[in-house]
């Protein structure tokens, strides 16, 4: 788990903007899918995950606004830009240029 | 459960900056915890279990905010120079203000006043650098420390304390000096020692003054 856990923190930038492009999200719905997709074995620190909204907010990649809860309390959730829309589209490209070249260095034969 | 959850949330902040941007921080975290703890009671954890898990998923807080008021080594040991040779030039200068009165002296009575006046403005100066020393010192954090922090939470701001702490400085610096003006002043030595009767009177209305303020907040 270890490698898949380094990568995971790796591209937690490009995780993130790749849940928000589904629709707007919120911190813990976002790690809630990382686990699952984990089956458990990994999820994101609170903190680490927050450190990534704002620099994604600052960035100007995501925008944050707070929703209006009817259960009381208020949840702060994100969305993606356009610009943050660019950059994902740009990310998943190198991401899957760097597999295929991973793929090649790692292939026994 | 829920109160817990935000009363160590509040703690585990204390000791951050405390702004609207860490306020949006504390709701934001006590949210998606108080979710991932319902969550976790729901996969049939027991609510201890769960409690622990849940705080254990919080991470490092430090992360969140810039450490430029977090001092490196050597800016440590550059302050820790710097409060030595105040509190040492300081002393220096307490034992040394009475030379002024005793070398004016020999060049007869009339520079008497010469004297005692270079003795007060090197007493003023030694008060005036320890008590700066005293200001600027930067005192860590001690945020590894969660039983200190509780009972300093719960003690109240502790930087009342450290109002108290200087007020009380300067007002026995205060009578300190007026001690020595008034007794050379007028010569009444047998009498001017009610003066520190008087500083203590003072310093117990200050502190009587600010505990009320505190009590009012």
């Amino acid at each position: 788990m270890s490698i898949a856990s380094d990568l995971i923190r790796g591209h937690t930038d490009t995780i993130i903007l790749a849940q928000l492009k589904k629709g707007d999200s919120y911190g813990y719905q976002i790690n809630k899918y990382i686990k699952m997709c984990t089956n458990g074995g990994y999820e994101l620190k609170e903190a680490t995950l927050y450190t990534a909204f704002k620099r994604l907010e600052g960035n100007g990649f995501i925008r944050s606004y707070w929703g209006d809860e009817n259960t009381g309390a208020r949840r702060k959730y994100y969305s993606i830009t356009p610009v943050g829309d660019a950059v994902y589209t740009q990310l998943l490209q190198e991401w899957n240029s760097a597999k295929q070249i991973i793929d090649q260095l790692v292939a026994g034969e | 459960m829920e109160e817990r959850l935000q009363k160590h949330i509040s703690i585990l902040f204390q000791n951050m900056p405390q702004d609207d941007n860490t306020e949006e921080i504390k709701a934001e975290f006590t949210q998606n915890l108080i979710d991932k703890y319902h969550d976790l009671l729901a996969e049939g954890k027991d609510p201890e279990t769960a409690f622990s898990l849940t705080v254990a998923s919080i991470g490092n807080i430090n992360d969140l905010f810039p450490n430029d008021n977090i001092p490196t080594q050597t800016m440590v040991d550059k302050q820790k120079k710097r409060s030595a040779l105040l509190t040492a030039g300081a002393i220096m200068l307490y034992i040394l203000c009475v030379l002024p009165p005793i070398i004016t002296d020999m060049f007869g009575s009339q520079y008497y006043v010469v004297g005692a006046a270079l003795m007060f403005v090197m007493v003023a100066v030694a008060t005036g650098m320890l008590i700066y020393n005293h200001m600027t010192k930067y005192k860590p954090a001690q945020n590894e420390n969660m039983v200190n922090d509780f009972k300093q939470w719960q003690s109240g701001r502790p930087s009342k304390n450290t109002v108290k702490r200087q007020v009380s400085c300067i007002v026995w610096c205060v009578i300190i000096i007026a001690y020595f003006v008034v007794s050379f002043l007028t010569g009444a030595w047998y009498i001017t020692w009610l003066l520190f009767i008087v500083g203590v009177l003072v310093n117990q209305i200050v502190n009587l003054c600010l505990s009320l303020g505190r009590k009012e907040q």
